[in-house]
């Protein structure tokens, strides 16, 4: 991740370039859209203003406070995410990305949705966090030889799905 | 990581997260691009006030000690023979607990507001005609009830904070005659 901007009006390119890999993740831990904006948008005010002084690697600070600003709003919201977890379950996925240049890429796209949640909250932070296996695994709260398997499990559930496909 | 897994990842390297909204990227750049609010000193009062009787107990504790080894004997004396100056055992007791009364008072006084008054208004009043009643002489009357409130508007030149009392008032004022035919 380049460093975030030092001076107002750089911004703009920044997220350009950050944010839709950012969004993807609080995404990922958001029940919906709007909620992935806001928990963006509170994560990187809280980052910019409280955190990027802290020690520590700039991207893996911006994820944690991703995660914590979903779990924030997660638990203002708790029971209306109980109520709604099952229609998070059914969200689209494809909608996460650009939309797929063939059909090839919707399939992968529709593959990485099926996969377990806790195999895809790790390509999640590895493939588009850009996290180590090291610092995926301090995010959820897992060993780091226990976040590279479930790496390679989904790796191999994905080839499993997509093998006729990519052949 | 097999050769057959390369693959895969490579084509997870080619799916693109989903642009930024219009609207969130405009949205974003705002709220990071204005400053963070300017945060004022937050002193709580109860904490200033405890700070403050903590200095006095420790002023308070400073001074024992002195009366604590001063000579007992000759003490009454001192103090009944010279009533008008302390004696100097007392002199040395007294200055910390002065000290801390003066630091109390004009902490004190730098916390208490300094209020003007600004502005001060009367509504109209708001006369009603209640119920006619029956007066002691058998003749009846109808109380008079009246509504009107007072507003002072305090300002304090200290801090600019405006503090602003109101005062509603509904008394029954007189009783008006009932002339009946």
């Amino acid at each position: 991740m380049s460093e975030a901007p030092s001076a107002p009006g750089d911004w703009q390119a920044w997220l350009s370039e950050n944010g839709p890999r950012l969004r993807l993740i609080a995404r990922h831990w958001a029940r919906s859209d709007a909620d992935a904006d806001d928990i963006l948008q509170e994560a990187l005010i809280r980052y910019w203003r409280h955190q990027r002084h802290l020690p520590g690697e700039p991207n893996a600070l911006v994820v944690t406070s991703i995660r914590r600003a979903a779990l924030d709003l997660g638990r203002q919201s708790d029971r209306r995410l109980r109520r709604e977890q099952a229609v998070a379950a059914d969200a689209d996925l494809v909608g996460w990305f650009e939309p797929p240049a063939d059909e090839r890429h919707a399939f992968l796209a529709k593959a990485v949705q099926e996969l377990p949640p806790e195999q895809r909250e790790v390509v999640v932070l590895h493939q588009w966090g850009g996290l180590t296996f090291e610092q995926v695994g301090e995010q959820i709260g897992i060993s780091p030889n226990t976040a590279a398997s479930r790496w390679r499990y989904a790796l191999q559930n994905l080839k499993k799905t997509l093998g006729p496909v990519l052949s | 990581m097999s050769e057959d897994t390369r693959e895969i990842e490579a084509a997870l390297g080619s799916l693109r997260p989903r642009r930024l909204p219009a609207g969130l990227e405009a949205r974003l750049t705002a709220a990071l691009e204005t400053p963070e609010p300017a945060r004022r000193p937050r002193v709580i009062p109860f904490l200033a006030w405890g700070g403050l009787a903590a200095a006095a107990c420790l002023a308070v504790m400073l001074a024992l000690p002195d009366d604590a080894v001063a000579p007992t004997g000759a003490e009454p004396m001192i103090m009944a023979a010279q009533a008008d100056s302390p004696p100097p055992m007392l002199r040395s007791a007294t200055p910390p607990l002065a000290a801390a009364r003066a630091a109390k008072s004009a902490a004190a006084a730098a916390a208490e507001p300094e209020l003007r008054l600004v502005r001060a208004e009367q509504s109209a009043p708001e006369a009603t005609l209640l119920e006619p009643v029956r007066l002691s002489d058998g003749l009846f009357a109808r109380p008079v009830r009246v509504r009107w409130h007072n507003t002072a508007h305090f300002r304090d030149t200290r801090s600019g904070a405006e503090l602003i009392r109101h005062a509603p008032h509904d008394e029954v004022i007189g009783l008006v005659p009932f002339e009946t035919d």
